[in-house]
């Protein structure tokens, strides 16, 4: 209980180390955030256009005054999308980005943990070798291969789904599979090395000669434990699914947050990329904790340890 | 002396014999690497030899067909497989550089060292690895690129690979400073570790002389695991456009151009189908072969 409360007081901490560290590395590197406007601007515009967002300040004031701003949740107008606040923002993208990463995250543990654990099951015979050859293709085909093969097939060669776009449910489909395969096949694994585990312990054993029937095994004692390899990936699994994938976004044209991880570095949008590494490295440390969390509830031994 | 040698090599090839899939891993990876080596300088078609037949087909002048500007893809793919294990290779070996050190010194100091030491390590896990290699890039490119210039003039883009190789690696080496340590704070209290501390040795007798040796298994193991890894995060830069930059090429960088081929009026898929096969080949072999290793050499597993 103690370690938990330590934990969550280093959560600010770490947001903070974050974002001056963000701050600071930004304003150092080479170009600005007026660059990449469409027409370059004259020298007087691009001087209004500073002392308008405070540029022009010394780098101490800069950094009070976004400070102020962090302490109250708010990170400011973007640089690049001028009209609207990064809060505006990330409240437009994260939801979409949230649903699809939620929805790809069913699919990871919606295949990855029966395919995995029917696998250990029947180790060695075919369906294990056939669970562990998909596994393996999941795992080396990433999203930018599977993403456009996907379009292709299903988008465009049999037009049975919708090849981009986002709003209703067809839409959802293929971007989710695109995304979530990868992880499922590392579900699967992990499931798999996890339930083999359990399968050669001594209690399941006991189980085993008291004579239970081989599936209430599964259901009452060994999933529980296969499950802990899977529960500590979870964390850093959401941490990426939630945020929003970039190469996936961007094949789909979805309005999420993982198009903004690259552009708003290019764009030298300083205030977008501060909240979004503040927004992934908080997410990563509750999530972790979560993640930790399970595992204790899930094997009580953790939790004295 | 012969049968000597024999022996060390069979005892060497072990892990890689141990099944069959091994076998044909470790048969795939090599044959990756004399194709990538070997066959550039062999082809009828130099690497960035443009001709009139621009997309043509898998046949039997172009066997893998050829790109937008005519160019021979298995020449392509050849030389961008190179680039990609070049990537894959050193990147692992920064990575392996960084985390070895960093997980022997803080075991070394200790106490609060140490605890910091890998609070930051925690700091690091938790920043978004594209935006840390972004910055990276972008600081010191212009700055490696006239130094290099002085010492490569005739090849302009090989800040950019250097910078590349030291960024990727220096993102994917937290694991390996993690899994170091652990393992040095187990060893530190064995008994040959007391005995050759109670004979006198020093400190860095005993790192690297006694611990070092004891850590070169696990250290293999996940040298081959952090290879694909870096090449996958290459591959993922080049796909975005921030990696190697035409008229280099890597194997992220052809599958990026293939992708952007497709389109329902005229299939190209050999652009795709070709790069991203043999990505997620030589991505396979490496990923089974470290398994294959780290079976044969980490001691958790030996004992089942």
């Amino acid at each position: 209980m103690n370690g938990i409360l330590k934990r969550l007081a280093l959560v600010p901490l770490l947001a903070w180390l974050v974002a001056t560290g963000g701050f600071f590395l930004l304003r150092l590197a080479p170009g600005g955030p007026f660059d990449r406007d469409r027409a370059p601007a004259s020298a007087e515009v691009e001087a209004a256009l500073r002392a308008k967002y405070h540029l022009d300040e010394p780098l101490h004031r800069q950094y009070l005054r976004c400070l102020g701003g962090w302490v109250l949740g708010d990170f400011g107008p973007s640089l690049k999308y001028r009209n609207h606040t990064v809060n505006d923002i990330l409240a437009q993208s994260l939801p979409v980005s949230g649903v699809l990463g939620l929805l790809a995250a069913g699919v990871a543990f919606g295949i990855g943990i029966p395919v995995g654990a029917w696998g250990a099951l029947r180790r060695g015979r075919w369906p294990d070798r056939l669970a562990s050859m998909l596994a393996v293709v999941g795992i080396c085909i990433p999203s930018f291969i599977l993403g456009p093969i996907l379009v292709l097939v299903f988008g465009l060669q049999l037009a049975w789904l919708p090849p981009a776009l986002w709003g209703s449910w067809e839409n959802c489909i293929l971007p989710v599979l695109a995304l979530g395969l990868y992880f499922a096949a590392r579900v699967s694994r992990l499931t798999r090395e996890g339930m083999t585990d359990v399968l050669r312990s001594p209690f399941v054993r006991t189980a085993r000669a008291k004579g239970l029937s081989p599936g209430a095994i599964v259901r009452r004692h060994a999933l529980r434990g296969s499950l802990l390899p899977v529960a500590a990936y979870a964390g850093p699994m959401l941490a990426d699914l939630l945020t929003g994938s970039f190469i996936v976004e961007n094949l789909f044209q979805i309005p999420g947050t993982g198009v903004f991880f690259v552009n708003s570095f290019l764009n030298r949008d300083y205030p977008m990329m501060i909240a979004l590494a503040v927004l992934y490295s908080v997410l990563l440390q509750a999530l972790n904790l979560g993640s930790d969390l399970a595992l204790r509830s899930l094997d009580p031994r953790v939790r004295h340890a | 002396m012969r049968e000597r040698i024999f022996q060390h090599l069979a005892a060497w090839t072990r892990p890689f014999r141990g099944d069959r899939t091994t076998t044909v891993a470790s048969g795939i990876l090599l044959a990756a690497l004399l194709f990538a080596v070997v066959f550039p300088a062999c082809s009828s078609f130099a690497p960035d030899a443009t001709d009139a037949e621009a997309f043509s087909p898998p046949g039997p002048r172009h066997l893998l067909g050829s790109d937008l500007h005519g160019r021979d893809l298995l020449v392509r793919i050849a030389v961008a497989t190179r680039i990609s294990l070049l990537v894959g290779a050193s990147g692992a070996a920064v990575s392996l550089g960084i985390g070895v050190g960093w997980g022997l010194v803080a075991v070394y100091f200790g106490g609060k060292i140490d605890a910091w030491m890998m609070r930051f390590v925690d700091l690091l896990y938790a920043l978004p690895s594209v935006v840390l290699v972004l910055l990276v890039l972008n600081f010191f490119e212009s700055a490696v690129a006239t130094r290099l210039q002085g010492v490569f003039p005739d090849s302009p883009d090989q800040a950019r690979l250097f910078l590349l190789v030291l960024c990727l690696g220096g993102i994917s080496w937290l694991t390996m400073a993690r899994i170091i340590r652990g393992q040095v704070l187990s060893l530190k209290e064995r008994p040959f570790i007391l005995a050759s501390r109670a004979l006198g040795a020093g400190a860095g007798r005993i790192l690297f002389l006694h611990l070092l040796p004891n850590l070169s298994g696990i250290i293999l193991v996940y040298l081959t695991l952090t290879v694909p890894a870096v090449m996958l995060q290459e591959s993922f830069l080049s796909v975005l456009g921030l990696g190697i930059r035409p008229p280099q090429a890597s194997l992220g960088t052809l599958i990026a151009d293939g992708a952007s081929q497709l389109n329902p009026v005229r299939m190209r898929l050999w652009l795709l189908a070709f790069p991203a096969g043999a990505l997620a080949g030589v991505l396979w072999a490496l990923g089974r072969v470290g398994d294959a290793l780290r079976e044969a050499f980490e001691p958790r597993d030996r004992d089942v």
